[in-house]
């Protein structure tokens, strides 16, 4: 047997989940100009509405984490495949999709700067945000590379929590749950989560800080995931 | 034990593979759902696993392919644990009730996809020859086809996996008669072609018996019987005659049942009767009747019915 075969999980996700999310960032960016060009005809642009909108994808993050460990994760089992080897290459997968992902969030900014440009609109950012300017390319990249990893691991692992064995693990998930979402929004400054703005003012880690942080982060969640999947049963669906 | 051959292609066909498990438990919390159970499948070979509702027969097949973790005790595949073994998990395939293979959101043509990027045993070309015998719309979702095209879809999955231990756990529920026939000769063809360890689950017990070249009665998360098909038929024998007479003949017999109207008595007995005993019976007017596989069972899982045992029960 290949070793290629040693990462079908991968191998799948990459083939099938990552065109199809990246494909959805087509319908996105077009949906979000024809915005602003609404927002023209009836007043004035004078903020980047791909600012205002993108941030909204951490919550799809959040029900693809899900998603992975509630569907994808007994499929694999189904198949042959074993918790663990969904584990290391599903979460190599997110690591991988959340950057592309960040990429084409970061490479949006810079498109919208072009339109707006051309349109003579005003292109203003969130003062919040670790990055300033729609042309920081890897350093937006970057704020929503860890913004969707941190927030897809945290859909995995309520995801697994509510599935499980037993599901006062996912009431129990609630917490690092939380924790974690706050440490995104402080690291990247990508805020928009209620309240917390106002807990925690305009702080902000800095740019080492707050990526390592969220690193660490990610491990702790990836922790919190093998520890609820390692042993999750598959049951019979009775759909 | 495993067992590799190589055909004339060149090519290697699954292998068969012997299942041990010994004093398995499982508990769902303060459910006992298997105790205490022991039993060996040499590779190669069919079996029927049959039980009533809640007798564990979902759970022991869990176990076996590693969908659950066993509470205690030991499940071995070619002599090593399944549970997060993925050696041993890409080598069995369960499909069950539920036909659950694919995503609800799925059309069947990805579902057939993700498993051939899953199974290294899979057989594309012979999954898209059941997916036309069995009449399985590629396109539609999974979550649109019919309970029997859903149990067709599962059949087709289990069947083109090749692996080397298969189950299939009520896996024919709402598939039409001839589908389920269609069933019957697929299996029957994939095991004689390439030999594999086959555990079948189900209700329909007449039906699929000519499967079964050995049969496991579970009743209540423990193992009643493991037999040979032709065995296990051969011990259960219906014994008809006056009251009197029967009574004398079945003393000391391991009697599962019994039916009385007026003087006649019908007891069911469970044991090898030799020539000695069919002679006695003849000459004391008693009618024996050889046993249905399916009316053995029930007898054999009737909690209702006063069990005689003088031997320690049958296995």
């Amino acid at each position: 047997m290949s070793r290629f075969r040693h990462w079908a999980v991968a191998r799948l996700l990459f083939s099938t989940h990552l065109p199809f999310l990246v494909l959805l960032w087509v319908p996105v960016a077009v949906l979000l100009t024809a915005a602003a060009g609404v927002v023209a005809v009836v007043g004035t642009v004078n903020h980047s509405v791909w600012d205002i909108a993108v941030p909204i994808l951490r919550w799809f993050a959040l029900g693809y984490g899900a998603y992975l460990t509630t569907r994808m994760l007994p499929l694999c089992i189904a198949h042959g495949r074993t918790r663990r080897e969904f584990m290391i290459q599903s979460s190599c997968f997110v690591a991988a999709l959340t950057g592309v992902l960040g990429a084409l969030l970061a490479l949006g900014y810079l498109l919208e700067k072009g339109v707006y440009g051309l349109a003579g609109w005003r292109q203003q950012l969130a003062d919040e945000r670790l990055f300033d300017a729609p042309d920081q390319f890897w350093l937006i990249a970057l704020c929503y590379w860890v913004l969707l990893l941190l927030w897809t691991t945290v859909g995995a692992f309520l995801g697994a929590g509510f599935t499980g064995a037993d599901e006062g693990w996912g009431v129990i998930a609630l917490l690092p749950a939380v924790v974690l979402a706050i440490l995104a929004s402080v690291a990247t400054g990508i805020n928009g989560l209620p309240f917390v703005s106002r807990l925690l003012g305009e702080s902000s880690l800095g740019l080492p800080i707050g990526m390592l942080s969220c690193l660490a982060g990610y491990a702790v969640g990836l922790a919190i995931t093998w520890g609820l999947v390692r042993e999750i049963p598959v049951r019979t669906r009775t759909s | 034990m495993t067992r590799a051959r190589v055909d004339a292609e060149g090519t290697v066909p699954p292998v068969t593979v012997d299942v041990e498990v010994r004093q398995l438990r499982l508990s769902y919390g303060r459910t006992v759902a298997l105790d205490d159970l022991s039993l060996s499948l040499p590779g190669g070979r069919v079996y029927g696993l049959l039980g009533r509702n809640g007798a564990g027969k979902t759970s022991l097949l869990s176990v076996l392919a590693g969908f659950r973790r066993a509470s205690a005790g030991e499940v071995l595949v070619s002599g090593e644990p399944v549970f997060e073994n993925s050696r041993i998990t890409r080598q069995v395939c369960l499909i069950r009730e539920s036909g659950d293979v694919g995503d609800g959101d799925d059309r069947v043509k990805e579902t057939l996809d993700i498993a051939r990027h899953l199974r290294p045993s899979w057989d594309a070309e012979y999954a898209r020859r059941l997916v036309d015998r069995f009449g399985v719309p590629l396109d539609r979702k999974v979550k649109d086809l019919s309970r029997g095209q859903r149990s067709a879809l599962g059949i087709v999955v289990g069947l083109a996996s090749r692996t080397p231990l298969l189950m299939f756990d009520e896996a024919h529920l709402g598939l039409d008669a001839p589908s389920r026939e269609a069933f019957q000769e697929e299996l029957i063809a994939e095991v004689g072609a390439s030999p594999r360890t086959v555990v079948v689950s189900t209700h329909l017990i007449e039906e699929q018996a000519p499967l079964f070249e050995e049969v496991l009665i579970l009743d209540r998360g423990r193992l009643v019987v493991q037999e040979e098909t032709d065995t296990l038929l051969a011990r259960g024998t219906t014994v008809t005659g006056h009251a009197a007479a029967v009574e004398t003949f079945t003393a000391g017999m391991t009697t599962l049942g019994e039916r009385r109207l007026g003087r006649t008595v019908e007891v069911t007995v469970f044991g090898d009767l030799d020539d000695a005993d069919r002679v006695r019976a003849g000459q004391a007017g008693l009618d024996l009747t050889p046993m249905a596989l399916q009316d053995l069972f029930i007898h054999l899982t009737d909690p209702d019915v006063h069990r005689t045992d003088p031997d320690g029960g049958p296995r």
